[in-house]
C-alpha cells in the first residue's frame, strides 16, 4: 500500500475509495491496475465488450497526478467506472451489441461521459447488453450473453449443493437481468465502482436486483440523453448502477443538469444530490400499490416485498395501499409506443455514413436491405416491422394514439397517488430472482421483455425518479430487490428513503470465494474494512473475500487472485488469455434464409398492408424485391436470362422454380460473370385492370459462374 | 416539461463521407411536408377560379382549372434549422457536415433561434395566425440523402396558419390593366432540407453531399386559389419579394433556395372539383408558368377526349416543356409520422402572454418581431405611386426586377429630371438594354450616378433627347467614362449657338428651294425635310423644337 500522497480530510463517507485515494492509500495507477486484472479475471461473465484499458491507465496517471498536486477534480477522481455500450464515446468502439454498429468508433462522447471524464473518474471499459437495449437478459446481443456473477457465489453454490441437481453446473449460470446486465454484473463483480447504464422500461433496475447491486433510473430530463444511442426517446433516461445508494447519488449528482445538446432536460439549476441520513420516518408515507400484486409474482419476493412495508411500518411510517388503476395496461401500451419509436430510430442505420454495410450494390435499395439484414437481430428486425405497422396511416389513431392516451392514464396514476399524500412507493423489482439461462431463453424476447419490465415499464412511461435496492437473498441464495418509485424530480428524497432502508437491511455481500465453477476455480480475497477504522486510518486486515456491502465500498486486498486451472467450456479460449479477444466475440452467422422468421410478428392480420409499406424492411423479410427495379431494369433491355437462356419473348410466362440471372459483373481474366439469381418461390395473379403477373421472388443469391454456362 | 431550448450559433463541424453506390434515378415523392387537403371542398375556396382563356370550341363547355403551390423556401441563417453546422450554397462537398447532420446515432436536434425568427417574420407578413405551440414530426422514408431515415417537420401543428397572400397581375394588350388578386395561405412550416444526390450513371454510383441536409426550410402551402401559370408565377414572385424584403430566405430560384410543387386540377365550373395532379420540383418562374399551362392543357384534352385524370406526381421536363409521370413504382409511400420526441413543443409569446422573469434570449416574443417587421413591397409600391405619381404596373416591375428599384432610388437622389422622365428611362432605355444582354442590374456596366448625370444633361437641355440614347449606349459600351466626357468627346452637346443655329437655318432653305417651296405651296410636313436637314448639318446636336421655330421664323419673315 502506498502512502506517497498528502493526507486530506475526509470530507465524504460515501466513496471510501475516494477517501483512500484522498488518503494516498492507494494511486488511482493502482486501483485502474486491480479493477482491469479483476475484469480480466472475470472475463468468463463477458460484461464487457471493450476494454479501455489503455485510456483507463492514462487517465489513471493523470488522476495521479492531481492527487499529487492536491487539486483532486472531485469524489470520482481516479474512481474506476464502466459505460454500457450504447453510450458514445469518442475514439472507443460503440456497438451496441450489434453488428450494425461493429468497429464504430464515435467521434464523441456522451454528456453523461463526458461528465465522468471531466470528473476525473477513469474508463474501464464498454459493457454487455441486448442488441440496442432491446431485452430484459443481456442475453441477446451479438457478443454473447453475460453471466451473473451470483452463479458463482458461495452463497448460491452453498444453497444448490443442499438440492439434488443433476444438472451440469456449467450450463446452470444464470441471467444478468437486461439490458444493462453487463454494467449490473461488472458492479457486482467489483471490476468497477460505478457503471452506466440505460433505463427504458427498467434496463438498470433488472440487472441491478437480479446482481444485488443499487440501480437507479433518474427522473426523465434530469439527466441528459446526448450520445446515448437511443431505444424510445422519451422513455430512455441514462442508469446508474453502484453498489450502496450513496454511491449512486454521487455520481446522480454528477450527471445531472441541463445539457445545451438535449432540448428534453430541464433549465432548472440542480440542487446537490448529498444524502442526509434519516432517522426518523415517521413523516413518510409509503404507498404499496395493490396492482403489483401479480399472480406471477414468486412468493419469496411477495414475502420480502411485505417484511419491507412492515419494516417501514415499525418505524413509524404511514404505509397505505394505494391504486395505479391503469397498470396492466401498461406493457401493451409500452410495446407500441416503444417499437413505433424504434421503428423511427433504426432508419438511420442504412449502411451509408457509419456502420456495418453490405457488399451488395446493385441498387441502393437492395444495399439496405441486406444492410439492415445483416446488421439487426431478429428482435430489433421485429420491433421495427411492428412499429412500423402501428405507424402506418390507417392504424396510427387505433395504436399509436391510443397508447399515447394510454400512457397519459399511466401517468396520471401516479401523479394521483403523489397527490394524496404518498411521498415514495414501494414495490418489487422483479417477479423472481435471476433464473439459469437455459430456462430463460425457453421464452421469447417478447415474453421475457414484457415479463421482465412487469414492474418497472410504468415509471419510463410517467418519466418518475425509481431506483432498485437490494433487500436480502431469496432461498436460493440470490439477490432479491425492492423498488422506491419517487416523484417527478423528487430524486433526492427517493434516494434518502432509499438510504435508509439499504442500512436497514444489510444486505449480504457477495462471496466470491473458492468456488468450483464447473472446470474454473476461483478465489477472490477481498478484505473489508470496517467503516469505522477508515477514520483511524488503520491498514485493514487481510482476510478472506467480503464484497460489495451496501454502504461503504470494500477494500480490496491485492493478493487477491483467480486461478483458471482449464480452459472455460463456452469460450473454448484459457480466461488467462486476455489479449485474444477476437475468438471471444465469436457470432453465430446470419442464416442466409428467412423462411420461417420467428421474429415476424404472427398476429396481424394485415401483415400484407405491412409488407407494401416497408419496402425496405419488408425485403429482409420476404427476400423479395432484391432489386426489383434491377430485375426490370435487366428486363426490360433484354440483359435478363431465364432458367439460363436469354429471355429474347418478354411475354414468355413463368412457373414455380424457374431461375432469373441478372448479369452484374464480369471478369475477363478468369472468364467468369457474377449474376444474381432468383428463384421464383411463387406467382399469383393480381386482378387489378393491367392484368399484371405479381412474381414474389423469394431467394436470391450471387453466383460466379464460368461465362460458358451462363450463356447458352 | 423542459422548456425549448433555443440555440444561438455554434461552431460547425466537419464531418466527411464516403461514396455510395449507385441510387435510384426515378423521382421519389419526398420531401414536401403535408399536402394540402386531397378533399378540397368548393366552398373553401374563397375566390372562385378564373375561367381560364382556353378557348372553347364549339359545342364545347368551357374549363376551369385549380392551382395549389407548395413552396419550399430555404432560411437565411448562420447555421442548420437542428445543428451548428454553417450554412453555404456551393461550399465544398461534405464540409458543412455536423454529427448530428450525419445522423450519428446518440446525437439530438436543438432548435436554431433564428429559424424560429425567420418563420415567424414570414407568418406575420403573410397575415397568417401564429400558433402560440407548434410541434414537430418525423416524416419516414428512405432515401440516400436523407440520413436519418426521417425529416423532422411541422406535420401536425406548424408555426403559422390561415394567412393570405395578395399580388397583382398585368393584363389587357399592353398589359397595363393592374387586377389585383389574393390567396389563400394555409400555413407555414418548419422543416430540414434534404441532402444532394449526385447519380454518376457512368461508374453506376450516387455521391451524397449532405452539406444541404438539414438546412431549414419554410414550407409554404397555398390554397388553390390560382387558375393558371401566370397567377401562380406571379404569387410566387411576389411571395419571394416579401421573403425577400424580410431577408428571412434569398429565395433564389436558381440556387435552389426556393422550390415550388404544383398542384394541378381542372373541372367544368360549377361541377366538383377535378382529379388533381402534382408537378414538382419547378425551379424556376417562367418553368412554372409554363408547366402549370401545360398541365392544364392536358389534363383537359385528356378529359375531352374521354380520358381519365390519374392523382398521380409529374414532372417538368424544361427541354420539351411538357410534364411527365415520375416514375414512382412503389405507388403512394406511408410517411409513418410520429412526433419528434426529442422536441419540446415550441412555444412563442406575446407581450401579453410572456412570463416574468425569463431569459429574453430564451424565448421569442411575436409583437416584438412585429415591430421589427421591414417595409413590405406592397407598401414599397403604394410609396412609388405616391410618392412619384407612378403607374402601378411601373412600380410593379420596378420592384420585380432583382435591384431595380434601389438602381431607381439611386438615380432619383442624385438628379433634378422629372420622376416620370426616370421612370421611363430606367423602366424602358436601361431595363430593355438589360433584357437584350441578359444582365441582372447588379451587372449593369452603367451606374446610377452616370444615368442622374446623363438625365441632367437632358434635363439642362444640354443634349437632345436622341443625344442623350446615343451617350447612354456609349455609357453601356464603355463603362469609366462620365456622361459629359461622352458629350465633349462625340461632341453631341446641343449647339447653344443661336446666332450659328439660324445661319444653319438659312443656309439649308437656300440649298433646298423646292422644299421651302413645297412647304409654301401649303404642304406643312415639307417643314420636317428642313429640320431633319439642319438636325444632320449640326451632327443631331439641335433641339428639333427650336430649329422648327427659328424655319418658320426665317419663312415667315
Amino acid at each position: 500500500m502506498s502512502h506517497k500522497h498528502l493526507k486530506l480530510n475526509l470530507t465524504k463517507v460515501d466513496f471510501l475509495v475516494s477517501a483512500a485515494l484522498k488518503q494516498g492509500q492507494i494511486t488511482p495507477t493502482e486501483l485502474c491496475q486491480k479493477c482491469l486484472s479483476l475484469i480480466k479475471k472475470t472475463k468468463f461473465l463477458n460484461a464487457y465488450i471493450t476494454v479501455s484499458e489503455e485510456v483507463a491507465l492514462k487517465q489513471a496517471e493523470e488522476s495521479e497526478e492531481r492527487y499529487k498536486k492536491g487539486h483532486s477534480l472531485g469524489d470520482l477522481d481516479g474512481i474506476p467506472v464502466a459505460v454500457k455500450d450504447n453510450f458514445s464515446t469518442s475514439g472507443i468502439e460503440t456497438t451496441c451489441a450489434s453488428n450494425m454498429l461493429k468497429g464504430y468508433v464515435p467521434p464523441y462522447n456522451a454528456t453523461v461521459v463526458q461528465k465522468l471524464l471531466d470528473q476525473g473518474a477513469l474508463l474501464m471499459g464498454k459493457t454487455n447488453l441486448d442488441e440496442f437495449a432491446m431485452g430484459s437478459g443481456s442475453t441477446d446481443g451479438v457478443f454473447g450473453p453475460v453471466k451473473n456473477p451470483w452463479s458463482y457465489s458461495k452463497q448460491y453454490r452453498e444453497k444448490r449443493k443442499q438440492k439434488p441437481h443433476g444438472e451440469n453446473e456449467e450450463t446452470n449460470w444464470l441471467i444478468t437481468g437486461g439490458s444493462s446486465g453487463g454494467s449490473a454484473a461488472a458492479v457486482s463483480a467489483f471490476t468497477c465502482f460505478a457503471a452506466l447504464g440505460s433505463d427504458t422500461g427498467g434496463s438498470t433496475r433488472n440487472p441491478a436486483a437480479h446482481c444485488g447491486v443499487v440501480g437507479l433510473k433518474p427522473s426523465y430530463g434530469l439527466v441528459s440523453r446526448h450520445g446515448l444511442i437511443p431505444l424510445v426517446n422519451s422513455m430512455d433516461v441514462p442508469g446508474i448502477l453502484t453498489r450502496c445508494v450513496d454511491d449512486a447519488a454521487t455520481v446522480l449528482g454528477v450527471l445531472a443538469g441541463h445539457d445545451c445538446k438535449d432540448s428534453t432536460t430541464v433549465q432548472d439549476p440542480v440542487k446537490s444530490f448529498i444524502l442526509p441520513s434519516l432517522t426518523d420516518v415517521s413523516k413518510l408515507c409509503i404507498g404499496i400499490p395493490k396492482e403489483y400484486l401479480v399472480p406471477e409474482l414468486s412468493s419469496e419476493v411477495q414475502s420480502l416485498w411485505s417484511k419491507a412495508a412492515k419494516l417501514f411500518e415499525s418505524e413509524g411510517a404511514k404505509v397505505i395501499e394505494v391504486s395505479l388503476p391503469h397498470t396492466s395496461y401498461s406493457i401493451v401500451c409500452y410495446h407500441v409506443l416503444c417499437t413505433s419509436e424504434v421503428a423511427s430510430n433504426m432508419a438511420r442505420f442504412d449502411g451509408l455514413e457509419y456502420g456495418h454495410r453490405c457488399d451488395i450494390n446493385v441498387s441502393t435499395e437492395a444495399m439496405y436491405a441486406a444492410t439492415r439484414r445483416e446488421g439487426f437481430n431478429d428482435v430489433v428486425r421485429g420491433r421495427i416491422l411492428s412499429g412500423n405497422f402501428f405507424l402506418l396511416k390507417e392504424n396510427y389513431e387505433n395504436y399509436f394514439i391510443k397508447a399515447q392516451k394510454v400512457r397519459r392514464l399511466i401517468a396520471n396514476d401516479f401523479v394521483n397517488v403523489f397527490n394524496s399524500g404518498v411521498d415514495v412507493l414501494l414495490t418489487p423489482t422483479t417477479l423472481s430472482e435471476a433464473v439459469p439461462y437455459v430456462e430463460f431463453i425457453k421464452e421469447d424476447n417478447r415474453t421475457r421483455s414484457a415479463q421482465g419490465d412487469i414492474f418497472t415499464q410504468a415509471v419510463n412511461m410517467a418519466g418518475l425518479p425509481a431506483v432498485s435496492v437490494p433487500m436480502a437473498l431469496s432461498n436460493q441464495g440470490l439477490p432479491i430487490g425492492l423498488q422506491f418509485i419517487g416523484r417527478a424530480f423528487c430524486d433526492q428524497q427517493l434516494l434518502t428513503v432509499a438510504k435508509w432502508f439499504e442500512k436497514q437491511v444489510q444486505f449480504p455481500v457477495i462471496q466470491l470465494q473458492e468456488i468450483m465453477v464447473g472446470k474454473l476455480v476461483l478465489s477472490l480475497r477481498v478484505s473489508q474494512l470496517p467503516w469505522c477504522l477508515w477514520h483511524h486510518q488503520v491498514s485493514p486486515p487481510t482476510e478472506d473475500l467480503a464484497l460489495g456491502i451496501p454502504g461503504p465500498i470494500p477494500w480490496i486486498t491485492f493478493g487477491c487472485s483467480f486461478i483458471v486451472t482449464k480452459p472455460l467450456p463456452q469460450k473454448k479460449v484459457e480466461a488467462e488469455e486476455d489479449s485474444d479477444e477476437e475468438s471471444d466475440h465469436e457470432v453465430s452467422e446470419q442464416e442466409e434464409e428467412l423462411e420461417d422468421d420467428p421474429s415476424v410478428v404472427k398476429d396481424y392480420k394485415d401483415l400484407e398492408k405491412v409488407v407494401q409499406s416497408f419496402r425496405y424492411d419488408v425485403i429482409l423479410k420476404t427476400g423479395l424485391d432484391i432489386g426489383r427495379n434491377k430485375v426490370e431494369d435487366a428486363f426490360y433491355k433484354g440483359e435478363l436470362r431465364l432458367n439460363g437462356e436469354k429471355l429474347w419473348k418478354k411475354s414468355r410466362t413463368v412457373k414455380v422454380g424457374d431461375t432469373l440471372d441478372v448479369l452484374i459483373g464480369e471478369d475477363k481474366e478468369t472468364e467468369t460473370e457474377v449474376v444474381m439469381r432468383i428463384l421464383l418461390k411463387k406467382v399469383f395473379e393480381e386482378k387489378t385492370e393491367s392484368e399484371k403477373y405479381r412474381v414474389v421472388l423469394r431467394r436470391w443469391k450471387k453466383l460466379k459462374l464460368p461465362k460458358k454456362s451462363v450463356t447458352k | 416539461m423542459a422548456a425549448p431550448v433555443l440555440r444561438w450559433c455554434c461552431p460547425a463541424r466537419r464531418w466527411i463521407l464516403a461514396n455510395i453506390d449507385r441510387g435510384p434515378r426515378h423521382g421519389r415523392g419526398a420531401p414536401t411536408g403535408s399536402r394540402s387537403s386531397g378533399k378540397r371542398g368548393q366552398s373553401s375556396v374563397a375566390q372562385q377560379p378564373l375561367v381560364t382563356a382556353q378557348k372553347p370550341r364549339k359545342g364545347e363547355h368551357q374549363w376551369a382549372a385549380v392551382v395549389g403551390l407548395e413552396i419550399h423556401a430555404q432560411i437565411s441563417s448562420n447555421s442548420k434549422l437542428f445543428s451548428g453546422s454553417q450554412v453555404h450554397f456551393a461550399a465544398p462537398p461534405n464540409s458543412l457536415v455536423s454529427f448530428f447532420d450525419a445522423s450519428l446515432p446518440g446525437t439530438l436536434p436543438v432548435l436554431n433561434r433564428r429559424c424560429v425568427e425567420a418563420a415567424v417574420m414570414t407568418g406575420l407578413a403573410l397575415n397568417c395566425h401564429i400558433n402560440k405551440k407548434s410541434l414537430f414530426d418525423r416524416k419516414h422514408y428512405f432515401y440516400a440523402d436523407l440520413p436519418a431515415g426521417y425529416q423532422i417537420t411541422q406535420q401536425r401543428l406548424p408555426v403559422a396558419v390561415k394567412g393570405s397572400l395578395a399580388y397583382s397581375i398585368c393584363v389587357g394588350k399592353k398589359r397595363n390593366q393592374v387586377i389585383n388578386k389574393t390567396v389563400r395561405i394555409k400555413q407555414i412550416q418548419l422543416e430540414q432540407d434534404s441532402g444532394k444526390s449526385l447519380h454518376d450513371d457512368l461508374r453506376s454510383q450516387t455521391l451524397i453531399d449532405l452539406n444541404r441536409a438539414g438546412v431549414g426550410l419554410l414550407e409554404v402551402v397555398l390554397e388553390p386559389d390560382m387558375s393558371c401559370g401566370e397567377e401562380a408565377a406571379t404569387a410566387v414572385r411576389e411571395l419571394q419579394l416579401i421573403l425577400q424584403a424580410l431577408g428571412t430566405s434569398q429565395a433564389n430560384m436558381a440556387e435552389g433556395q426556393l422550390r415550388v410543387d404544383a398542384n394541378i386540377s381542372v373541372h367544368r365550373p360549377g361541377e366538383p372539383l377535378g382529379v388533381r395532379t402534382e408537378v414538382k420540383n419547378l425551379n424556376s418562374a417562367r418553368f412554372l408558368a409554363k408547366a402549370i399551362d401545360y398541365e392544364i392543357q392536358r389534363q383537359i384534352e385528356e378529359l375531352e377526349n374521354g380520358g381519365e385524370i390519374l392523382n398521380e406526381t409529374r414532372s417538368f421536363d424544361y427541354k420539351l416543356g411538357c410534364t411527365v409521370p415520375m416514375r414512382d413504382k412503389e405507388g403512394k409511400q406511408d410517411y409513418r409520422f410520429i412526433p419528434e420526441p426529442n422536441l419540446p413543443p415550441l412555444l412563442l409569446y406575446d407581450s401579453a402572454s410572456l412570463p416574468a422573469g425569463v431569459d429574453p434570449q430564451q424565448v421569442i416574443n411575436i409583437d416584438q418581431l412585429r415591430e421589427q417587421l421591414p417595409e413590405l413591397p406592397s407598401v414599397t409600391r403604394e410609396k412609388l405611386v405616391q410618392q412619384y405619381g407612378m403607374l402601378p404596373e411601373h412600380s410593379l416591375t420596378l420592384l420585380n426586377e432583382v435591384g431595380l428599384l434601389e438602381f431607381f432610388q439611386n438615380v432619383m437622389k442624385e438628379t433634378r429630371a422629372e420622376p416620370k422622365k426616370v421612370t421611363s428611362w430606367v423602366l424602358n432605355t436601361f431595363l430593355g438594354f438589360l433584357k437584350q444582354q441578359n444582365l441582372a442590374v447588379s451587372e449593369s456596366p452603367v451606374t446610377p450616378s452616370a444615368l442622374a448625370e446623363l438625365l441632367n444633361l437632358l434635363d439642362q437641355k444640354a443634349i437632345s433627347s436622341a443625344a442623350a440614347k446615343k451617350v447612354f449606349e456609349e455609357l453601356w459600351r464603355s463603362g469609366g467614362k462620365t456622361p459629359a466626357q461622352i458629350v465633349s468627346e462625340k461632341r453631341l452637346e446641343l449647339m447653344q449657338d443661336q446666332e450659328a443655329l439660324e445661319q444653319l437655318c438659312q443656309a439649308t432653305m437656300e440649298e433646298h428651294p423646292q422644299v421651302v417651296m413645297d412647304l409654301k405651296k401649303g404642304n406643312p410636313r415639307a417643314i420636317n425635310k428642313l429640320i431633319g436637314l439642319v438636325r444632320k448639318a449640326t451632327l443631331n446636336r439641335a433641339d428639333p423644337t427650336v430649329i422648327k421655330e427659328m424655319l418658320e421664323k426665317q419663312l415667315s419673315s
